[in-house]
């Protein structure tokens, strides 16, 4: 295991990046991408034990905080989608690096895979991009957690603060945009939960040609729902169906 | 301010060293320890244990906060030490390796909950800790504690019809037990007798070492201010112990408002620690 910062001097990134054990098998690389605010933390665990799998299988594994989270720099009160956006060129450069691949796959969780799908759909170096539980309408999103109306000012969720300019761009995240169906790459989402604005989110890329897959994978636990004393939750089911995705060998 | 990732001790635990600029830098401040709550990661609830480090980072003070065994990113240890004498000898651990790299031979340690068990425990088994925080540490009923939490709901009929509820239902003990791969680390939190509470921070006090308190009202175990010091009243009479209550704060001080306050609290009691020590050294 190897912790430490990359990315621009002005705000380095912390990751951890680990080596796939070597089996004679197939060799890649994957990117972990954190859900945010208390999110990040109940995931924690489960991404822990998620990278141990898939370097069990072969698969080089960087986990990395966004900008302004976790042990990243700066603070909260500044978070912004598009600087996590841009984190996301720094930190699949940083994975083709260590694992000395040509290209990545990457996986994210709640918000994670939502910014994931925003930052990857337009590259060639993404061989596979896969969606769990993401957050498909930011505008739903933020009615869960700040409601409506809008608060003004900055408010804090579950003690991650949320300022009017991350809600802002929070408010466009959505998904099932045309330009957001990822194409030229193997693609899949998977969820806990079979509820409407996932197979919202699938219906819309099917009708614009989608051809990856969506799956039901029944677990236990809600991310949205902060436990005070911070117990993590680890949804073995959806962890080993993710590990099962992100094995197939695929031409490199 | 400076950050490095490092892994350090046997066990090759992960951890975050803070650092002021070299403008800054107070070389003679002990450092500052920070330990994991629970199976929080190092970053801490709410992000809150970063704030920390950072903000002493502006004060000169160079700051560790990392990962217990099995805790965020470090390994799993190989050996079978029970988890509170492991959380003693690691953070022994991460006080030798700040030692070899800063030269510093004196520390504070602190943290949330288990994070301040942790640090209580450490600072009576290492001398070379000269302060101790803890954010809603080991605490007692006191008669005012009683007739708060209690007084009330004994007038209550609904109180009394709930509790024999309670007392009805068939605890579920058929938990799932997780395979190996997913095992999440445990820390079930056992209050030790007040007695032996009582003769550490004894022990602590005549040591010298400076002891900061924040009990917030999310600990179901504490219910005023100076409940503390009315079941240890050594800690009211001595000028090295602080203490801040906040009724309507969270246990993992999610607040904002309240991350802010435990933030200002821990610099000017960390600036305190360092120039009580400074005038000790020059003495």
């Amino acid at each position: 295991m190897n912790p430490f910062f990359f990315g621009p001097s002005e705000r380095p990134l912390f990751g951890v990046y680990t080596h796939g054990k070597s089996g004679g098998g197939p060799e890649g690389a994957v990117l972990l991408c954190y859900p945010t605010g208390s999110e990040y933390m109940r995931a924690h665990r489960a991404f822990r034990q998620l990278n141990t799998l898939l370097n069990r299988v072969g698969l080089s594994v960087l986990r990395f905080d966004y900008s302004h989270t976790g042990d990243s720099a700066g603070h909260s009160e500044d978070a912004s989608v598009a600087t996590w956006l841009d984190d996301f060129d720094w930190a699949i450069e940083e994975l083709k690096d260590n694992a000395r691949v040509e290209s990545v796959s990457v996986a994210g969780l709640r918000m994670g895979a939502t910014l994931a799908t925003r930052a990857c759909v337009d590259r060639s170096d993404v061989e596979h991009l896969l969606l769990w539980d993401p957050i498909v309408s930011g505008g739903a999103y933020l009615d869960e957690v700040v409601g409506r109306p809008r608060p003004d000012g900055v408010v804090g969720v579950e003690g991650f603060p949320m300022t009017p300019s991350l809600r802002e761009e929070i408010e466009h995240l959505d998904l099932t945009a045309a330009e957001l169906t990822p194409k030229g790459m193997m693609s899949s989402i998977l969820v806990a939960e079979d509820r409407p604005d996932y197979r919202q989110l699938a219906d819309a890329w099917l009708g614009n040609g989608w051809e990856g897959s969506f799956r039901v994978v029944p677990s236990e636990g809600n991310w949205a729902q902060a436990d005070p004393f911070g117990d993590a939750l680890i949804p073995q089911q959806i962890i080993q169906s993710i590990v099962d995705e992100l094995r197939v060998p695929t031409a490199r | 301010m400076r950050e490095r990732a490092i892994t350090f001790g046997p066990a090759n635990l992960v951890g975050i060293i803070t650092q002021p600029d070299p403008g800054v830098a107070r070389p003679d401040t002990p450092v500052m320890i920070i330990l994991n709550s629970g199976i929080l990661h190092r970053a801490g609830a709410s992000r809150t244990y970063v704030q920390i480090a950072r903000a002493l980072a502006d004060d000169g003070i160079t700051t560790l906060r990392f990962d217990f065994s099995g805790v965020g990113d470090s390994e799993v240890r190989k050996d079978s030490i029970p988890i509170e004498e492991r959380f003693i000898q690691e953070t022994v651990e991460a006080m030798d390796y700040m030692q070899t790299v800063t030269g510093q031979r004196r520390f504070m340690v602190g943290g949330l909950c288990s994070g301040g068990d942790g640090a209580f425990w450490a600072g009576l088994r290492d001398e070379r800790v000269v302060g101790v925080w803890q954010i809603d540490a080991f605490c007692y009923p006191t008669l005012g504690y009683r007739l708060r939490r209690y007084g009330p709901k004994l007038l209550d009929p609904r109180a009394w019809l709930h509790s024999i509820k309670v007392r009805l239902v068939k605890s579920d003990s058929n938990e799932e037990k997780d395979e190996e791969s997913f095992v999440k680390p445990e820390y079930r939190r056992v209050f030790p007798p007040r007695e032996e509470v009582g003769a550490g921070l004894g022990q602590l006090l005549d040591r010298g070492v400076d002891l900061y308190f924040l009990f917030t009202g999310g600990l179901e175990e504490y219910a005023y201010e100076t409940q503390h010091e009315e079941t240890f009243p050594r800690l009211r009479l001595d000028d090295r112990a602080e203490l801040r209550y906040i009724g309507d704060c969270d246990h993992t001080v999610t607040n904002r408002q309240h991350q802010r306050i435990l933030v200002d609290d821990l610099r000017a009691w960390s600036g305190r620690v360092a120039g009580a020590e400074a005038a000790e050294l020059s003495a």
